[in-house]
């Protein structure tokens, strides 16, 4: 008899309250250089959406399929060559960024990182994506100094609330937006030094402001269209902008519309950010077919490990917004689309040992 | 005074016409340069042609960007000037090519005795470029790699020795055996001739695969976007240049290879101005101050001096061979830069 787990999955593209099914599905089997986590949370990820509701995937998943690209849990079965995973507490990224709405998910082992038994859940699944993608934005890409002006936007979300306590933590100041008073009045608690209601108020005067006429250093951007060309606009010169996801249109990511005399006149940096990691092998067929830049897993641990210490001295927490039970993943995805969220939301899951 | 002008755009043997005008005067912070050496620039080929969108020029115009001389004159503000040897990016960026230019003193820079002619015109815009890119905003580190397109041109050429100076490893490209001898005599370890070899796996071979820290690129469009495949994790993608198609400094990019590229696109602009923050909230642009520049240029001239650099100069020819000069640099026949003594 085969083991069978439950799973929120879509049998078609839709919104998420109208196509997430909850089945009983077989428990997925590891393949060579996988893993196999028992699931015990899932965060949620805005990027979840494009996978129920049929956006813009690079890769298109079978369908029926769970959406889910990051979990955290405890690996339970190993692939070939990965044998000494086996009982790592880990946050991992699902293979094809999809599957983590279950009890149980297989993922690339290169991309599991462990995560001490000291961090208590939630918090524990709430401390990969975000500040990793943090990290390699403001430390590996635009070397943030002391004493440097960044701004953040989303600051109040996952990756932007992660960002604003990097920042902070490097000895920047900061000037993040977002929009409301709660998720303004997070901002501030985390410690941003300007803090601008976009819904109040146009973001480009006040930045410009704040920082003499000279714009800030650093720009993290995981909204893209709606604010780049402002943002573009309060760049320092010599200042680094960080192109880290299309959140606000999708479609602009292949779409041409960098135009090189903006960044020549600006004379800045605009920075591509992409959080992935790869095995040797993987990472050099992507570099030789496709000419991308995947990071390898031992950075990957080295940002993990400099997180976890960060989080155990208390320099930074995990802001996780709400948690939620298994059963009201979709009710969560669709509060997280709608920008009724604040900081990360995620789902613990009562999954029983095999 | 004698000066090249433009009548109406096309090719420089053309359109180029040798007239006897008025000399200029200088305005407000700006200096009146005999010019002793009008030195030619890509970008002059794209202005006699009708398709530089930078500066927008009256018609007849006098080309020219960059001159070397002595200051005979100055509007009110700079007459400390008056007398010095230097180089400078005349008034909105044309108007060289001629006896005598206006320049801006935020655009002018002192040109020691020591450093003779052709050397001392062949300075200000290629090391300036490639000092503002690689130096200041590639911060190219000892141990890393760069890739330096058009190795044997003006800027190619200054880009390669400033990489060997950093520590860098260099490679280049170029168009001819010649050329690509003039790239390894400046240091560059591994040179590609791009009529027939394929610069990706070339310069995947020399860096294990990985690709290059910095690449500096001065000829834009397709093989700008060919370089993207080349660069490394963490990579600076230098934009310098439009030299295969001046249009392609106003087509958009793609973001997604630089995305998943992990790399960074960095732009260069070389031009200074006196208060960068006033000149900010008039356009929008930033651009470095002048007393930065003149930082950055006493240290080059110091670099040039004790010989750890040196100025490319191809062709050193006379004004009135100045047409045929852009002739040649336009059918890629020039090695380093053209010199125009007067």
């Amino acid at each position: 008899m085969v083991a069978t787990m439950r799973s929120w999955r879509l049998h078609r593209y839709g919104e998420p309250l109208d196509v997430l099914q909850l089945d009983e599905v077989p428990i997925p089997d590891p393949g060579p250089g996988e893993v196999r986590v028992r699931v015990l949370a899932i965060p949620l990820n805005l990027n979840d959406l494009e996978r129920i509701n049929g956006g813009n995937m690079m890769v298109r998943p079978e369908l029926p399929y769970a959406p889910g690209m990051e979990v955290m849990g405890v690996v339970d079965a190993c692939g070939d060559g990965v044998e000494g995973r086996l009982g790592d507490r880990v946050v991992a990224t699902t293979t094809g960024a999809h599957g983590g709405y279950a009890e149980y998910a297989v993922g690339p082992a290169v991309s599991a990182f462990s995560i001490p038994e000291s961090i208590p859940l939630p918090d524990a699944a709430a401390l990969y994506f975000p500040f990793h993608l943090a990290w390699l934005g403001l430390v590996d890409r635009a070397a943030l100094q002391r004493g440097e002006t960044v701004l953040i936007h989303a600051a109040a979300g996952g990756s932007g609330s992660a960002a604003i306590q990097i920042a902070k933590h490097l000895g920047a100041r900061v000037i993040a937006t977002a929009g409301g008073a709660e998720k303004v009045a997070l901002c501030r608690e985390l410690g941003a030094d300007v803090v601008i209601d976009y819904l109040e108020d146009e973001f480009q005067p006040i930045v410009l402001a704040e920082t003499g006429d000279r714009g800030v250093d650093v720009v993290f951007d995981n909204v893209g269209e709606a604010v780049m060309e402002a943002s573009m606009a309060c760049t320092a010169y010599n200042g680094r902008y960080l192109m880290m996801g299309f959140a606000s249109n999708k479609e602009v990511a292949d779409e041409a519309f960098i135009v090189p005399r903006r960044v020549a006149l600006g004379n800045l940096k605009l920075c591509g950010v992409l959080l992935t990691y790869a095995a040797p092998e993987m990472a050099h067929l992507v570099k030789t077919a496709m000419g991308w830049n995947f990071a390898s897993g031992e950075q990957g641990a080295a940002i993990m490990r400099e997180i976890v210490d960060l989080y155990e001295s208390g320099a930074i927490r995990a802001v996780v917004g709400e948690s939620v039970d298994f059963d009201a993943v979709p009710r969560a995805i669709d509060a997280m689309a709608n920008r009724r969220t604040v900081g990360r939301t995620v789902v613990l899951v009562d999954s029983d040992p095999q | 005074m004698k000066a090249w002008r433009v009548h109406e755009f096309g090719s420089p043997r053309d359109v180029l016409v040798l007239d006897e005008v008025d000399q200029p005067t200088p305005g407000p912070d700006e200096l009146l340069i005999e010019v002793e050496a009008v030195t030619l620039n890509f970008n002059d080929l794209d202005g006699i042609h009708g398709r530089y969108k930078t500066v927008r020029t009256p018609m007849p115009y006098i080309p020219g960007m960059e001159v070397m001389g002595t200051v005979r004159g100055s509007g009110p503000g700079a007459e400390a000037w008056v007398g010095r040897r230097v180089v400078a990016i005349p008034s909105a960026a044309f108007g060289g090519y001629a006896e005598f230019a206006t320049a801006p003193v935020a655009m002018t820079f002192t040109m020691p005795d020591s450093i003779p002619l052709p050397a001392a015109a062949g300075i200000l815009m290629p090391f300036h470029l490639g000092w503002l890119a690689l130096y200041e905003r590639a911060r190219l580190q000892s141990g890393e790699t760069l890739l330096v397109h058009a190795g044997a041109g003006g800027a190619g050429s200054a880009a390669i020795q400033l990489g060997v100076h950093a520590g860098a490893r260099v490679f280049a490209t170029a168009g001819s055996p010649a050329k690509l001898d003039l790239c390894r005599e400046l240091g560059a370890e591994r040179v590609i001739n791009y009529r027939d070899e394929d610069f990706v796996p070339a310069v995947a071979d020399a860096t294990d695969g990985r690709g290059v820290d910095v690449a500096f690129d001065t000829l834009g469009g397709a093989i700008t976007t060919e370089t993207f495949r080349a660069m490394a994790f963490n990579g600076r993608h230098v934009i310098a240049g439009f030299a295969t198609g001046i249009e392609a400094e106003d087509e958009g990019i793609v973001p997604r290879p630089v995305v998943f590229g992990n790399f960074s696109l960095v732009g260069v602009c070389h031009a200074y101005v006196d208060d960068p923050i006033t000149f900010r909230n008039l356009t929008g642009f930033n651009f470095p101050a002048h007393a930065d520049g003149e930082h950055l240029h006493a240290e080059l001239c110091g670099l040039i001096e004790d010989g750890s650099l040196r100025p490319v100069v191809g062709q050193e020819i006379s004004f009135a061979d100045l047409p045929d000069g852009l002739t040649a640099m336009e059918r890629r026949e020039t090695v380093g830069r053209t010199v125009v003594r007067l």
